[in-house]
């Protein structure tokens, strides 16, 4: 294997362990916040917000992988 | 239809206090996260000093993911603390105060204590900062199963004291407030 290989490798790992960790923590995180809160509505926004700059990282961080 | 803060509250029970933690110890994590924030504009911008070549190198796509990673984690942990901070809460009420306890995102704990159980009520204040925005603990001791509640850096803690003492002889002078579960 060539090291730009193993990089690769490396990069895309990282990426795909560290983003599915995040995102079930951040989806848990929305569950329980919409579930218990005293206001579900402002919950939701909330949650929409954090949920829209999440997929924006990650997209981004989709598209450098996909330029390796 | 009339929303319920807690489960099991009954529709004619009258919600006196609604707490959360003192703002200042979300203020203090946030202080945390800034300081990672603070971290990262710190590394991009000496990272081309560590090497010439080091944003141009075969590690330069993975210093790109792991700040990605970093960017991720740092807008996960946020939601996070506000999430905790907000789901974190006491309520006191005419007939029973109530622990809604949120320790970690998978640990929900609500304890409730019926007014007549209460046996002494202290309030503390520590510290500099609790000193100078009035925050501090409530401890509420019981003669029920869980011996003590703690209201942990609620603000006007001697405020609150007041308000569940005056609760407590409130139910205890007049019976027919408290209904037995």
């Amino acid at each position: 294997m060539e090291l730009n290989q193993i990089i690769s490798f490396i990069t895309s790992g990282v990426f795909y362990l560290a983003t599915g960790i995040l995102g079930f923590l951040g989806a848990f995180c929305i569950y329980i916040y919409i579930r218990y809160a005293r206001s579900p509505v402002m919950a939701v926004i909330v949650s929409i917000l954090f949920a829209f700059m999440f997929l924006v990282i990650s997209g981004n961080a989709l598209s450098l992988l996909q330029k390796q | 239809m009339r929303q319920l803060l807690f489960p099991g509250q009954q529709s004619d029970e009258s919600i006196y206090l609604v707490v959360r933690q003192h703002w200042v110890i979300l203020a203090k994590r946030l202080v945390i996260w800034v300081i990672l924030v603070a971290a990262l504009m710190i590394f991009k911008h000496y990272l081309p000093l560590l090497g010439p070549g080091i944003l141009k190198g075969p590690a330069a796509p993975l210093i790109d993911m792991l700040i990605q990673v970093y960017l991720l984690f740092l807008i996960t942990s946020l939601f996070i603390i506000w999430v905790l901070y907000y789901l974190n809460m006491y309520i006191v009420t005419n007939e029973r105060i109530v622990d809604v306890d949120q320790k970690g995102l998978f640990s929900h704990h609500v304890s409730e204590l019926n007014m007549e159980k209460i046996e002494d009520v202290t309030s503390e204040v520590n510290g500099i900062l609790g000193h100078i925005f009035d925050y501090g603990t409530v401890y509420i001791q019981t003669a029920g199963t869980r011996e003590r509640f703690d209201f942990e850096n609620v603000p006007n803690p001697g405020h609150i004291t007041k308000i569940i003492l005056e609760l407590y002889e409130r139910a205890t002078n007049n019976p027919h407030l408290i209904k037995h579960r």
